[in-house]
Protein backbone atom coordinates (compact mmCIF):
# COMPACT_ATOMS: atom_id res chain seq x y z
CA UNK A 1 0.00 0.00 0.00
CA UNK A 2 1.09 3.60 -0.69
CA UNK A 3 2.56 5.20 2.03
CA UNK A 4 0.56 8.19 0.76
CA UNK A 5 -3.20 6.74 0.77
CA UNK A 6 -5.57 8.75 1.78
CA UNK A 7 -3.33 11.33 2.52
CA UNK A 8 -4.04 13.70 -0.68
CA UNK A 9 -8.12 14.69 -1.73
CA UNK A 10 -10.09 16.05 -4.27
CA UNK A 11 -11.31 19.46 -3.22
CA UNK A 12 -12.89 20.66 -6.21
CA UNK A 13 -14.09 20.32 -9.46
CA UNK A 14 -16.02 22.24 -12.40
CA UNK A 15 -16.77 21.76 -15.74
CA UNK A 16 -16.95 24.38 -18.72
CA UNK A 17 -20.25 24.37 -20.92
CA UNK A 18 -19.59 21.27 -23.39
CA UNK A 19 -21.12 21.05 -26.52
CA UNK A 20 -20.12 20.15 -30.57
CA UNK A 21 -19.05 23.39 -31.44
CA UNK A 22 -18.26 26.77 -29.09
CA UNK A 23 -18.45 30.02 -30.74
CA UNK A 24 -16.30 30.99 -27.68
CA UNK A 25 -13.29 29.06 -28.07
CA UNK A 26 -10.94 26.68 -26.55
CA UNK A 27 -9.27 29.20 -23.82
CA UNK A 28 -12.38 30.93 -22.66
CA UNK A 29 -13.83 27.27 -21.96
CA UNK A 30 -10.47 26.60 -20.02
CA UNK A 31 -10.55 29.70 -18.12
CA UNK A 32 -14.31 28.83 -16.62
CA UNK A 33 -13.05 25.17 -15.76
CA UNK A 34 -10.38 25.94 -14.50
CA UNK A 35 -11.71 29.11 -11.99
CA UNK A 36 -14.93 27.27 -11.58
CA UNK A 37 -12.88 24.32 -9.78
CA UNK A 38 -10.58 26.73 -7.94
CA UNK A 39 -14.01 28.73 -6.55
CA UNK A 40 -15.74 25.51 -6.32
CA UNK A 41 -12.55 24.57 -3.68
CA UNK A 42 -13.24 27.91 -1.75
CA UNK A 43 -9.58 28.89 -2.70
CA UNK A 44 -8.45 31.89 -5.38
CA UNK A 45 -6.20 31.72 -8.16
CA UNK A 46 -3.23 32.91 -5.97
CA UNK A 47 -3.42 29.71 -3.72
CA UNK A 48 -2.51 27.62 -6.91
CA UNK A 49 0.55 26.74 -6.81
CA UNK A 50 1.00 23.56 -8.55
CA UNK A 51 -0.26 22.85 -12.39
CA UNK A 52 -0.42 19.59 -14.08
CA UNK A 53 -2.20 18.61 -17.89
CA UNK A 54 -1.85 16.69 -20.63
CA UNK A 55 -1.91 19.28 -23.53
CA UNK A 56 -2.52 17.18 -26.95
CA UNK A 57 -3.84 18.51 -29.38
CA UNK A 58 -7.74 16.82 -29.51
CA UNK A 59 -6.62 15.42 -33.33
CA UNK A 60 -3.56 15.63 -35.46
CA UNK A 61 -2.87 18.22 -37.74
CA UNK A 62 -5.03 20.09 -35.92
CA UNK A 63 -2.96 23.71 -35.05
CA UNK A 64 -0.33 23.98 -32.24
CA UNK A 65 -1.16 27.01 -30.57
CA UNK A 66 -2.02 27.06 -26.83
CA UNK A 67 -4.71 28.63 -25.82
CA UNK A 68 -6.61 27.59 -29.25
CA UNK A 69 -5.75 23.93 -30.35
CA UNK A 70 -5.01 22.82 -26.83
CA UNK A 71 -4.92 24.29 -23.69
CA UNK A 72 -1.30 23.75 -21.73
CA UNK A 73 0.53 24.85 -18.86
CA UNK A 74 1.67 27.69 -20.21
CA UNK A 75 -1.51 29.23 -21.09
CA UNK A 76 -3.02 28.37 -17.60
CA UNK A 77 -0.06 29.91 -15.93
CA UNK A 78 -0.50 32.87 -17.43
CA UNK A 79 -4.00 33.56 -18.51
CA UNK A 80 -5.15 32.65 -14.56
CA UNK A 81 -1.89 34.56 -13.66
CA UNK A 82 -0.75 32.34 -11.27
CA UNK A 83 2.31 33.85 -9.54
CA UNK A 84 3.04 31.48 -6.75
CA UNK A 85 3.59 28.21 -8.77
CA UNK A 86 6.20 25.79 -7.29
CA UNK A 87 5.50 22.90 -9.75
CA UNK A 88 4.32 21.76 -12.96
CA UNK A 89 3.86 18.63 -15.03
CA UNK A 90 3.00 18.20 -18.60
CA UNK A 91 2.28 14.65 -19.48
CA UNK A 92 3.02 13.28 -22.98
CA UNK A 93 0.55 10.60 -22.82
CA UNK A 94 -2.64 8.97 -20.37
CA UNK A 95 -5.19 12.21 -20.59
CA UNK A 96 -6.67 13.01 -17.50
CA UNK A 97 -6.34 10.24 -14.68
CA UNK A 98 -2.42 10.58 -15.78
CA UNK A 99 -2.02 13.78 -15.41
CA UNK A 100 -3.65 13.27 -11.90
CA UNK A 101 -1.58 11.17 -10.60
CA UNK A 102 1.25 13.47 -11.13
CA UNK A 103 -0.12 16.18 -9.43
CA UNK A 104 -1.47 13.45 -5.82
CA UNK A 105 2.15 12.60 -6.15
CA UNK A 106 3.40 16.30 -6.11
CA UNK A 107 1.12 17.03 -2.84
CA UNK A 108 2.21 14.01 -1.06
CA UNK A 109 5.55 14.56 -1.39
CA UNK A 110 4.86 18.63 -0.47
CA UNK A 111 6.71 20.12 -3.59
CA UNK A 112 2.76 21.89 -3.87
CA UNK A 113 -0.06 22.57 -1.70
CA UNK A 114 -2.81 23.20 -3.94
CA UNK A 115 -2.73 21.41 -7.46
CA UNK A 116 -4.79 22.57 -10.53
CA UNK A 117 -5.31 19.10 -12.97
CA UNK A 118 -7.54 20.16 -16.14
CA UNK A 119 -8.17 18.61 -19.79
CA UNK A 120 -9.16 20.54 -22.31
CA UNK A 121 -10.60 19.51 -25.74
CA UNK A 122 -11.07 21.56 -29.09
CA UNK A 123 -13.08 20.42 -32.17
CA UNK A 124 -11.32 22.34 -34.27
CA UNK A 125 -12.93 23.33 -37.66
CA UNK A 126 -12.67 20.86 -40.22
CA UNK A 127 -14.38 17.08 -39.81
CA UNK A 128 -11.85 13.82 -38.05
CA UNK A 129 -11.81 11.42 -40.08
CA UNK A 130 -10.32 13.26 -42.92
CA UNK A 131 -7.20 12.45 -44.59
CA UNK A 132 -5.38 14.31 -47.01
CA UNK A 133 -1.53 13.16 -47.09
CA UNK A 134 -0.59 11.88 -50.62
CA UNK A 135 3.10 11.02 -49.62
CA UNK A 136 3.32 8.39 -46.57
CA UNK A 137 5.96 9.44 -44.07
CA UNK A 138 7.25 7.61 -41.01
CA UNK A 139 6.13 4.60 -39.86
CA UNK A 140 2.74 5.64 -42.15
CA UNK A 141 4.95 4.18 -44.61
CA UNK A 142 3.53 0.66 -43.76
CA UNK A 143 0.08 2.11 -42.76
CA UNK A 144 -1.49 4.62 -45.32
CA UNK A 145 -0.69 2.99 -48.99
CA UNK A 146 -3.24 0.33 -47.29
CA UNK A 147 -5.48 3.08 -46.87
CA UNK A 148 -5.23 3.09 -42.93
CA UNK A 149 -5.03 6.61 -42.11
CA UNK A 150 -7.99 6.89 -39.53
CA UNK A 151 -7.49 6.63 -35.74
CA UNK A 152 -10.86 4.41 -35.51
CA UNK A 153 -9.74 1.73 -37.85
CA UNK A 154 -6.74 1.07 -35.44
CA UNK A 155 -8.90 0.85 -33.01
CA UNK A 156 -10.74 -1.32 -34.91
CA UNK A 157 -8.47 -4.23 -34.82
CA UNK A 158 -8.46 -5.20 -31.38
CA UNK A 159 -12.33 -5.21 -31.66
CA UNK A 160 -12.66 -7.51 -34.36
CA UNK A 161 -10.19 -9.87 -32.28
CA UNK A 162 -12.44 -9.44 -29.15
CA UNK A 163 -15.82 -10.18 -30.82
CA UNK A 164 -14.13 -13.45 -32.79
CA UNK A 165 -12.27 -14.48 -29.49
CA UNK A 166 -15.22 -13.97 -26.80
CA UNK A 167 -18.45 -14.00 -29.18
CA UNK A 168 -19.44 -10.82 -28.13
CA UNK A 169 -21.44 -9.07 -31.14
CA UNK A 170 -22.72 -5.65 -31.50
CA UNK A 171 -25.77 -6.46 -29.81
CA UNK A 172 -24.28 -6.58 -27.10
CA UNK A 173 -22.32 -2.95 -27.32
CA UNK A 174 -26.05 -1.79 -28.17
CA UNK A 175 -26.59 -1.68 -24.13
CA UNK A 176 -23.44 0.16 -23.15
CA UNK A 177 -23.98 2.81 -25.83
CA UNK A 178 -27.78 3.12 -24.53
CA UNK A 179 -27.40 3.34 -21.16
CA UNK A 180 -24.53 5.82 -21.46
CA UNK A 181 -26.75 7.99 -23.37
CA UNK A 182 -29.66 7.54 -20.64
CA UNK A 183 -27.28 8.81 -17.81
CA UNK A 184 -25.90 12.12 -20.01
CA UNK A 185 -29.67 12.64 -20.58
CA UNK A 186 -30.14 13.82 -17.23
CA UNK A 187 -26.20 15.11 -16.75
CA UNK A 188 -26.42 18.67 -17.34
CA UNK A 189 -22.59 18.96 -18.01
CA UNK A 190 -22.95 16.10 -21.27
CA UNK A 191 -23.20 17.31 -24.64
CA UNK A 192 -26.07 14.66 -25.48
CA UNK A 193 -28.04 15.96 -22.49
CA UNK A 194 -32.22 15.33 -23.50
CA UNK A 195 -30.92 13.05 -26.24
CA UNK A 196 -31.39 9.52 -25.20
CA UNK A 197 -30.98 6.98 -27.89
CA UNK A 198 -32.56 3.39 -28.93
CA UNK A 199 -30.81 0.14 -29.65
CA UNK A 200 -32.47 0.27 -33.12
CA UNK A 201 -30.45 3.86 -33.43
CA UNK A 202 -27.14 2.30 -32.35
CA UNK A 203 -27.81 -1.19 -34.34
CA UNK A 204 -28.66 1.36 -37.40
CA UNK A 205 -25.25 3.45 -36.80
CA UNK A 206 -23.16 4.63 -39.77
CA UNK A 207 -20.47 2.13 -40.18
CA UNK A 208 -16.84 3.97 -39.69
CA UNK A 209 -14.40 1.24 -39.73
CA UNK A 210 -16.15 -1.79 -39.08
CA UNK A 211 -16.75 -3.31 -36.29
CA UNK A 212 -16.71 0.34 -34.91
CA UNK A 213 -19.68 2.88 -36.03
CA UNK A 214 -19.58 6.41 -35.45
CA UNK A 215 -21.50 5.83 -32.05
CA UNK A 216 -18.82 3.55 -30.80
CA UNK A 217 -16.76 6.67 -30.94
CA UNK A 218 -17.17 9.75 -28.59
CA UNK A 219 -18.37 12.30 -30.17
CA UNK A 220 -15.31 15.41 -30.84
CA UNK A 221 -16.60 18.87 -28.47
CA UNK A 222 -15.51 21.95 -27.20
CA UNK A 223 -15.13 21.77 -23.78
CA UNK A 224 -13.26 21.24 -20.65
CA UNK A 225 -12.60 19.70 -17.21
CA UNK A 226 -10.83 20.86 -13.88
CA UNK A 227 -10.23 19.98 -10.50
CA UNK A 228 -7.67 21.32 -7.41
CA UNK A 229 -5.88 18.35 -5.81
CA UNK A 230 -4.69 19.50 -2.17
CA UNK A 231 -3.38 17.79 1.05
CA UNK A 232 -6.34 16.03 3.08
CA UNK A 233 -5.46 18.33 6.06
CA UNK A 234 -5.66 21.07 3.68
CA UNK A 235 -9.42 19.69 2.16
CA UNK A 236 -11.12 19.29 5.21
CA UNK A 237 -10.57 23.06 6.28
CA UNK A 238 -11.92 23.75 2.06
CA UNK A 239 -15.55 24.30 1.12
CA UNK A 240 -16.34 21.07 0.36
CA UNK A 241 -16.61 17.55 1.44
CA UNK A 242 -13.21 15.90 0.50
CA UNK A 243 -12.91 13.35 -1.80
CA UNK A 244 -9.58 11.06 -0.46
CA UNK A 245 -7.21 9.48 -3.15
CA UNK A 246 -6.85 6.26 -1.93
CA UNK A 247 -4.80 4.58 -4.61
CA UNK A 248 -2.85 5.93 -8.04
CA UNK A 249 -1.58 4.65 -10.86
CA UNK A 250 -0.14 4.90 -14.72
CA UNK A 251 1.04 2.77 -17.37
CA UNK A 252 -0.20 1.73 -20.63
CA UNK A 253 2.76 0.34 -22.92
CA UNK A 254 2.54 -1.83 -25.36
CA UNK A 255 5.45 -4.09 -25.70
CA UNK A 256 5.03 -6.28 -29.46
CA UNK A 257 6.71 -3.72 -31.21
CA UNK A 258 4.63 -3.37 -33.90
CA UNK A 259 2.34 -0.47 -35.11
CA UNK A 260 -0.70 -2.80 -34.47
CA UNK A 261 -2.93 -2.04 -31.32
CA UNK A 262 -3.55 -5.38 -30.86
CA UNK A 263 -6.37 -7.02 -28.54
CA UNK A 264 -3.38 -9.06 -26.36
CA UNK A 265 -1.29 -5.49 -26.04
CA UNK A 266 -4.75 -3.78 -24.47
CA UNK A 267 -5.14 -6.77 -21.78
CA UNK A 268 -1.50 -7.31 -20.98
CA UNK A 269 -1.00 -3.17 -20.58
CA UNK A 270 -4.61 -2.76 -18.20
CA UNK A 271 -3.74 -5.98 -16.70
CA UNK A 272 -0.51 -4.03 -14.99
CA UNK A 273 -2.06 -0.81 -15.01
CA UNK A 274 -5.16 -2.64 -12.76
CA UNK A 275 -2.47 -4.53 -10.76
CA UNK A 276 -1.00 -1.47 -9.79
CA UNK A 277 -3.74 0.48 -8.76
CA UNK A 278 -5.12 -2.17 -6.64
CA UNK A 279 -1.77 -2.91 -4.95
CA UNK A 280 -1.31 0.98 -4.65
CA UNK A 281 -4.83 1.89 -2.87
CA UNK A 282 -4.94 -1.76 -0.97
CA UNK A 283 -8.55 -2.82 -2.17
CA UNK A 284 -9.81 -4.51 -4.99
CA UNK A 285 -12.77 -4.29 -7.19
CA UNK A 286 -15.35 -5.93 -4.96
CA UNK A 287 -14.84 -2.66 -2.48
CA UNK A 288 -16.13 0.03 -5.65
CA UNK A 289 -19.97 1.30 -5.26
CA UNK A 290 -19.40 1.99 -8.45
CA UNK A 291 -17.03 2.41 -11.52
CA UNK A 292 -15.64 5.10 -13.92
CA UNK A 293 -13.70 3.16 -16.54
CA UNK A 294 -12.78 5.01 -19.72
CA UNK A 295 -14.50 5.07 -23.31
CA UNK A 296 -12.71 6.84 -25.70
CA UNK A 297 -13.94 4.20 -27.89
CA UNK A 298 -16.75 1.22 -26.88
CA UNK A 299 -13.98 -1.92 -27.19
CA UNK A 300 -11.90 0.32 -24.04
CA UNK A 301 -14.84 -0.62 -21.82
CA UNK A 302 -14.34 -4.26 -21.99
CA UNK A 303 -11.11 -4.13 -21.17
CA UNK A 304 -10.86 -2.31 -18.05
CA UNK A 305 -14.35 -3.71 -16.83
CA UNK A 306 -12.31 -7.23 -16.94
CA UNK A 307 -8.75 -6.31 -16.47
CA UNK A 308 -9.52 -4.34 -13.09
CA UNK A 309 -11.96 -7.91 -12.16
CA UNK A 310 -15.51 -6.65 -12.37
CA UNK A 311 -15.60 -9.70 -14.45
CA UNK A 312 -13.64 -12.41 -15.91
CA UNK A 313 -11.35 -11.75 -19.46
CA UNK A 314 -13.83 -12.35 -22.25
CA UNK A 315 -17.15 -11.81 -20.17
CA UNK A 316 -17.70 -7.88 -20.45
CA UNK A 317 -20.15 -8.31 -23.01
CA UNK A 318 -22.43 -10.52 -20.73
CA UNK A 319 -21.18 -8.44 -18.05
CA UNK A 320 -22.88 -5.31 -18.98
CA UNK A 321 -26.56 -6.73 -19.87
CA UNK A 322 -29.69 -7.08 -17.57
CA UNK A 323 -29.15 -3.59 -16.05
CA UNK A 324 -26.10 -4.67 -14.19
CA UNK A 325 -24.60 -1.09 -15.01
CA UNK A 326 -27.60 1.34 -15.10
CA UNK A 327 -27.92 3.50 -12.30
CA UNK A 328 -30.42 1.08 -10.56
CA UNK A 329 -27.85 -1.89 -11.30
CA UNK A 330 -25.70 -3.51 -8.97
CA UNK A 331 -22.33 -1.84 -10.46
CA UNK A 332 -23.18 1.41 -12.27
CA UNK A 333 -20.79 1.70 -14.66
CA UNK A 334 -20.27 5.52 -16.06
CA UNK A 335 -23.54 7.05 -14.19
CA UNK A 336 -21.99 10.82 -16.90
CA UNK A 337 -22.62 9.11 -19.57
CA UNK A 338 -18.96 8.49 -19.99
CA UNK A 339 -17.03 9.64 -22.77
CA UNK A 340 -19.98 8.31 -25.21
CA UNK A 341 -22.30 10.85 -23.05
CA UNK A 342 -20.57 13.35 -22.56
CA UNK A 343 -18.36 13.65 -25.33
CA UNK A 344 -14.70 13.60 -26.13
CA UNK A 345 -12.89 15.20 -23.04
CA UNK A 346 -10.46 12.29 -22.51
CA UNK A 347 -10.95 11.49 -19.09
CA UNK A 348 -13.10 14.61 -16.85
CA UNK A 349 -16.44 12.34 -17.47
CA UNK A 350 -14.95 9.78 -15.32
CA UNK A 351 -12.53 11.57 -12.78
CA UNK A 352 -15.33 14.41 -12.24
CA UNK A 353 -17.85 12.36 -12.05
CA UNK A 354 -16.63 9.90 -9.31
CA UNK A 355 -15.41 12.73 -7.43
CA UNK A 356 -19.41 14.06 -7.69
CA UNK A 357 -21.04 11.28 -7.31
CA UNK A 358 -18.76 11.03 -3.80
CA UNK A 359 -19.84 14.22 -2.50
CA UNK A 360 -23.64 13.61 -3.28
CA UNK A 361 -23.66 16.65 -6.31
CA UNK A 362 -24.85 14.43 -9.08
CA UNK A 363 -28.19 15.64 -9.20
CA UNK A 364 -31.12 13.22 -11.34
CA UNK A 365 -28.18 10.49 -11.83
CA UNK A 366 -27.21 10.48 -8.16
CA UNK A 367 -26.29 6.84 -7.13
CA UNK A 368 -27.97 5.35 -3.67
CA UNK A 369 -24.54 3.78 -2.57
CA UNK A 370 -21.39 6.22 -3.38
CA UNK A 371 -18.94 5.53 -0.97
CA UNK A 372 -15.51 4.55 -3.02
CA UNK A 373 -14.92 4.23 -7.19
CA UNK A 374 -12.62 3.61 -9.43
CA UNK A 375 -11.66 6.25 -11.98
CA UNK A 376 -9.63 5.69 -15.19
CA UNK A 377 -8.72 7.29 -18.28
CA UNK A 378 -6.59 7.01 -21.73
CA UNK A 379 -5.76 3.69 -23.95
CA UNK A 380 -5.08 0.36 -22.57
CA UNK A 381 -1.54 0.44 -24.78
CA UNK A 382 -1.18 3.97 -25.11
CA UNK A 383 -0.69 5.77 -21.86
CA UNK A 384 -3.23 5.70 -19.11
CA UNK A 385 -4.10 6.35 -15.46
CA UNK A 386 -6.10 5.30 -13.02
CA UNK A 387 -7.36 6.03 -9.32
CA UNK A 388 -9.52 4.84 -6.02
CA UNK A 389 -11.23 8.07 -4.43
CA UNK A 390 -13.51 7.10 -1.29
CA UNK A 391 -15.28 9.51 0.89
CA UNK A 392 -14.59 7.19 4.01
CA UNK A 393 -10.71 7.34 4.62
CA UNK B 1 -11.69 -3.01 -53.73
CA UNK B 2 -14.67 -1.76 -55.90
CA UNK B 3 -12.44 1.09 -57.48
CA UNK B 4 -8.39 1.27 -58.22
CA UNK B 5 -7.11 3.61 -55.06
CA UNK B 6 -4.81 6.07 -55.27
CA UNK B 7 -2.10 5.48 -52.78
CA UNK B 8 -0.07 7.73 -50.89
CA UNK B 9 3.24 7.04 -51.70
CA UNK B 10 5.79 5.74 -49.04
CA UNK B 11 8.97 7.94 -48.08
CA UNK B 12 11.10 5.18 -47.14
CA UNK B 13 14.13 6.20 -44.44
CA UNK B 14 17.66 4.75 -44.91
CA UNK B 15 16.19 2.35 -42.36
CA UNK B 16 12.96 1.07 -44.03
CA UNK B 17 14.75 1.48 -47.57
CA UNK B 18 15.67 -2.43 -47.97
CA UNK B 19 12.05 -3.34 -47.85
CA UNK B 20 11.19 -1.43 -50.16
CA UNK B 21 13.95 -2.45 -52.53
CA UNK B 22 13.03 -6.32 -51.78
CA UNK B 23 9.41 -5.85 -52.67
CA UNK B 24 10.42 -3.86 -56.21
CA UNK B 25 12.28 -7.40 -56.75
CA UNK B 26 9.27 -9.40 -55.92
CA UNK B 27 10.27 -10.27 -52.69
CA UNK B 28 8.80 -10.17 -48.87
CA UNK B 29 12.11 -9.36 -46.33
CA UNK B 30 11.60 -8.29 -42.91
CA UNK B 31 14.83 -6.96 -40.31
CA UNK B 32 16.18 -9.76 -38.21
CA UNK B 33 18.58 -9.70 -35.69
CA UNK B 34 21.51 -11.29 -37.04
CA UNK B 35 22.27 -12.46 -32.75
CA UNK B 36 19.54 -13.54 -31.34
CA UNK B 37 16.95 -14.12 -35.05
CA UNK B 38 14.41 -11.95 -33.94
CA UNK B 39 12.28 -10.61 -36.59
CA UNK B 40 10.96 -7.26 -36.45
CA UNK B 41 8.31 -4.94 -38.37
CA UNK B 42 8.90 -1.99 -38.51
CA UNK B 43 12.45 -2.10 -38.63
CA UNK B 44 13.87 -1.02 -35.32
CA UNK B 45 17.88 1.15 -35.04
CA UNK B 46 18.63 -1.39 -31.73
CA UNK B 47 17.52 -5.12 -31.45
CA UNK B 48 14.73 -5.32 -29.15
CA UNK B 49 15.24 -8.08 -27.29
CA UNK B 50 19.15 -8.50 -27.27
CA UNK B 51 19.88 -4.88 -27.85
CA UNK B 52 22.30 -6.13 -30.82
CA UNK B 53 23.04 -3.82 -33.63
CA UNK B 54 23.71 -6.36 -36.31
CA UNK B 55 20.38 -6.12 -37.84
CA UNK B 56 20.01 -7.09 -41.46
CA UNK B 57 16.73 -7.77 -44.00
CA UNK B 58 16.38 -11.72 -44.81
CA UNK B 59 13.50 -13.05 -46.96
CA UNK B 60 10.31 -14.66 -45.56
CA UNK B 61 8.15 -17.21 -46.69
CA UNK B 62 4.95 -14.63 -47.24
CA UNK B 63 2.74 -16.77 -45.28
CA UNK B 64 0.49 -16.15 -42.31
CA UNK B 65 -2.29 -15.73 -41.07
CA UNK B 66 -5.22 -13.10 -40.82
CA UNK B 67 -5.10 -11.65 -37.10
CA UNK B 68 -7.40 -8.87 -36.89
CA UNK B 69 -9.29 -7.24 -39.27
CA UNK B 70 -11.33 -3.71 -40.27
CA UNK B 71 -13.39 -3.00 -42.93
CA UNK B 72 -13.56 0.74 -43.77
CA UNK B 73 -16.76 2.26 -44.89
CA UNK B 74 -15.87 5.68 -44.32
CA UNK B 75 -14.51 7.53 -47.70
CA UNK B 76 -13.11 10.70 -46.25
CA UNK B 77 -9.24 9.19 -46.95
CA UNK B 78 -7.94 10.82 -49.99
CA UNK B 79 -7.25 8.39 -52.47
CA UNK B 80 -10.03 5.71 -51.19
CA UNK B 81 -13.68 7.50 -51.93
CA UNK B 82 -14.59 5.37 -54.53
CA UNK B 83 -12.93 2.11 -52.92
CA UNK B 84 -14.87 1.60 -49.75
CA UNK B 85 -15.54 -0.14 -48.45
CA UNK B 86 -12.70 -2.23 -48.46
CA UNK B 87 -10.91 -4.62 -45.89
CA UNK B 88 -7.18 -3.50 -43.86
CA UNK B 89 -6.16 -6.78 -42.22
CA UNK B 90 -3.01 -7.89 -39.61
CA UNK B 91 -1.05 -10.06 -40.78
CA UNK B 92 0.98 -12.53 -38.63
CA UNK B 93 3.60 -13.76 -40.24
CA UNK B 94 4.32 -18.01 -39.96
CA UNK B 95 7.91 -17.11 -39.12
CA UNK B 96 7.09 -15.38 -35.61
CA UNK B 97 4.23 -14.67 -33.06
CA UNK B 98 3.28 -10.96 -33.06
CA UNK B 99 4.81 -10.71 -36.20
CA UNK B 100 2.58 -8.47 -37.64
CA UNK B 101 2.22 -6.53 -41.01
CA UNK B 102 -1.00 -4.58 -42.46
CA UNK B 103 -2.60 -5.36 -45.83
CA UNK B 104 -5.71 -4.95 -48.12
CA UNK B 105 -7.32 -8.65 -49.25
CA UNK B 106 -6.37 -8.72 -52.75
CA UNK B 107 -9.40 -10.27 -54.58
CA UNK B 108 -12.35 -11.04 -52.96
CA UNK B 109 -15.32 -8.97 -51.08
CA UNK B 110 -14.27 -7.22 -47.30
CA UNK B 111 -16.37 -9.34 -45.51
CA UNK B 112 -14.10 -12.56 -46.88
CA UNK B 113 -11.27 -10.79 -44.16
CA UNK B 114 -12.20 -12.96 -41.64
CA UNK B 115 -9.83 -13.59 -38.32
CA UNK B 116 -7.77 -16.88 -38.38
CA UNK B 117 -7.79 -17.72 -42.11
CA UNK B 118 -4.38 -18.61 -44.02
CA UNK B 119 -3.08 -15.80 -46.41
CA UNK B 120 -0.10 -15.29 -49.01
CA UNK B 121 1.65 -12.29 -50.04
CA UNK B 122 1.72 -10.87 -53.13
CA UNK B 123 3.09 -8.21 -55.03
CA UNK B 124 0.92 -5.02 -56.19
CA UNK B 125 2.97 -1.96 -58.47
CA UNK B 126 1.80 1.14 -57.42
CA UNK B 127 2.68 4.97 -58.62
CA UNK B 128 6.12 5.98 -57.54
CA UNK B 129 7.76 3.45 -59.05
CA UNK B 130 7.09 1.31 -55.41
CA UNK B 131 5.51 -2.13 -55.45
CA UNK B 132 3.43 -2.77 -52.37
CA UNK B 133 3.34 -6.27 -50.48
CA UNK B 134 -0.24 -7.18 -50.82
CA UNK B 135 -2.03 -10.41 -48.98
CA UNK B 136 -4.38 -12.89 -50.82
CA UNK B 137 -6.57 -15.94 -49.31
CA UNK B 138 -4.60 -19.07 -49.43
CA UNK B 139 -7.43 -20.74 -50.72
CA UNK B 140 -7.60 -18.14 -53.87
CA UNK B 141 -4.09 -18.69 -54.84
CA UNK B 142 -3.44 -20.24 -58.13
CA UNK B 143 -2.41 -23.57 -57.96
ZN1 LIG C 1 18.74 -9.63 -31.02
Amino acid sequence: MATTRNKVAIAGVAYSPTVKRSDRGLGALAIDACLGAIRDAGLKPEDIDGISNYPNPSRIGAGEKDGVDFVGTKFIAEALRLKNLSWFSSVTAGTMCVSLVEAVNAVAAGTCTHALVWRGMANPPGQFGVYRATRAEGDTQFEAPYGLANHVMRFAFAYSQYMARYGATREDMATYIVNCRRNAAINPNAAHVGKPITREDYMGARMIGEPLSILDCDMPVDGCGAVVVTTAERARDLAQKPVYVTGVASGGFKYNHSLVLDLDSYEESAALLARSLWKNAGLGPSDMDFANVYDGFSLFVYIYLEAFGFCKKGEAHRFIQDGRIALEGELPVNPSGGAMGMGRLHGTPQLLEGVLQLQGRAGQRQLKKARTTLVNSGGPATGCGAAVLTVDP
Amino acid sequence: MRAKPTRPIPVPTPLTQPFWDAARNGQLAIQRCQDCRTYFHPPTSVCMQCYSSRLAFEPVSGKGAIHARTIMHDGRIQGFGESVPFAVIVVELAEQRGLYLLSNLLDVPPEEARIGLPVEVDFEPMDGGFVLPQFRLSATMKA
